[in-house]
């Protein structure tokens, strides 16, 4: 029953896949059809229209990445395919400009940013922040003094020892945390 | 009609729209937005967190397919407005669901090929479930919630996203099924 009523509708979208263009006489009767209210008009049109390209200018979210690619690197990948401006880009998420120059040029660390402003902008373009985290320097971490024996050489063999600054391991909680209040969990699970 | 549609259907101004050149797609985009969103409303939909849906959607797929518009088949007008109509038809027909009631009669009209009487043969079935088995998991997701009367806000919290990405990940499978279709047409 379920996969017929999946057949019926995967018919229906087979049969209006290709509607032939609207002349301008249909458009002009749709239109008069249908008063102009106020709501209609938005102020903040072309920033909204900015943040839905880059969100789908990707087909799916990003969950790998080059070495040494830089969250800027992917920023200005996805500017030379739309031809956004820094300015297109920092009004879709509302911030400064400066922002976004900063981020492009990599001289910062990624987690002396605010972790809310790079949430909104992984959130543009898509990475998860498996990605992000990455990104993140790691830094040798050896573990406390252990008793010998083969189990003892065992573990020390399989600990990860590249691990993340507490600093910035902090800081990419609170960057996931915000991705959650945002109800973006595709990019976190 | 003389306005702004006339200066947009100018050669320049669509080759600019075809670079991509960012002044050129504002200044369409905040001209004719109120237009294209009384269009959105005109197929039936009324919630307006669906017509925002459909025509920003509608507007990212134009992005997306400016360079195949071919000013000798129509008007820039006529292009951008067929774009926004099917995105709104799709939502209008989501929004009937969800209310359980019958598609608008607003929404048919002669320009959609009519509903078939009975069942697709079992050559058609066996097509089309071919298609959709070749789409990516999440898009099949969406289009099953649809089958299956998901509402948008269920969906969201079960996947843990909003109910604005639930909106545009449908609109983006129904999209990836459709050019599924045409290629395999090809």
């Amino acid at each position: 029953m379920k996969d017929e009523k999946l057949i019926k509708y995967l018919s229906e979208l087979a049969d209006t896949a290709n509607p032939r263009q609207l002349t301008d006489e249909e458009i002009d009767a749709l239109l008069a059809s249908e008063p102009e209210i106020e709501s209609d008009r938005d102020e903040n049109a072309w920033p909204k229209f900015v943040a839905t390209v880059l969100s789908g200018l990707h087909p799916e979210i990003i969950r790998s990445k080059r070495k040494n690619a830089t969250l800027g690197d992917f920023l200005k990948e996805a500017r030379r395919l739309t031809n956004f401006t820094q300015e297109d880009v920092a009004a879709a998420l509302g911030k400064d400009v400066n922002f976004i120059q900063l981020i492009e040029a990599g001289s910062l660390s990624l987690s002396s940013f605010d972790a809310n402003d790079t949430a909104d902008l992984v959130s543009l373009i898509r990475i998860h922040s498996d990605v992000l985290e990455e990104m993140l320097p790691k830094q040798l971490h050896l573990p406390p003094k252990r008793s010998g024996g083969p189990a003892g050489l065992s573990a020390f063999i399989n600990e990860d020892l590249m691990k993340l600054s507490k600093h910035d391991a902090e800081w990419l909680r609170a960057v996931r945390r915000a991705l959650r209040s945002r109800e973006q969990g595709d990019l976190i699970d | 009609m003389t306005d702004l549609w006339d200066t947009f259907d100018e050669p320049g101004f669509v080759e600019r729209l075809k670079k991509p050149d960012d002044e050129a797609w504002r200044e369409l985009v905040e001209a004719k937005l109120p237009e294209l969103k009384r269009a959105a409303r005109s197929t039936g939909l009324r919630d307006p967190s669906l017509i925002e849906n459909s025509v920003s959607e509608g507007l990212r797929k134009a992005f997306k397919s400016i360079k195949n518009y071919d000013a000798g088949k129509g008007s820039l007008r006529g292009w951008f407005h067929t774009i926004i109509n099917n995105e709104a038809r799709d939502e209008a027909r989501q929004e009937s669901r969800q209310r359980g009631g019958a598609v608008s009669g607003i929404i048919s009209d002669e320009r959609q090929r009519p509903e078939p009487a009975s069942k697709p043969d079992f050559a058609r079935q066996v097509e089309l479930r071919g298609l959709f088995d070749l789409l990516k998991p999440v898009d099949q997701q969406r289009l099953t919630d649809v089958v299956e009367e998901i509402p948008d806000g269920e969906a969201a919290e079960r996947d843990g996203i909003s109910i604005a990405t639930i909106r545009k990940q449908r609109s983006r499978a129904r999209t990836n099924y459709r050019e599924l279709l045409s290629s395999g047409s090809d």
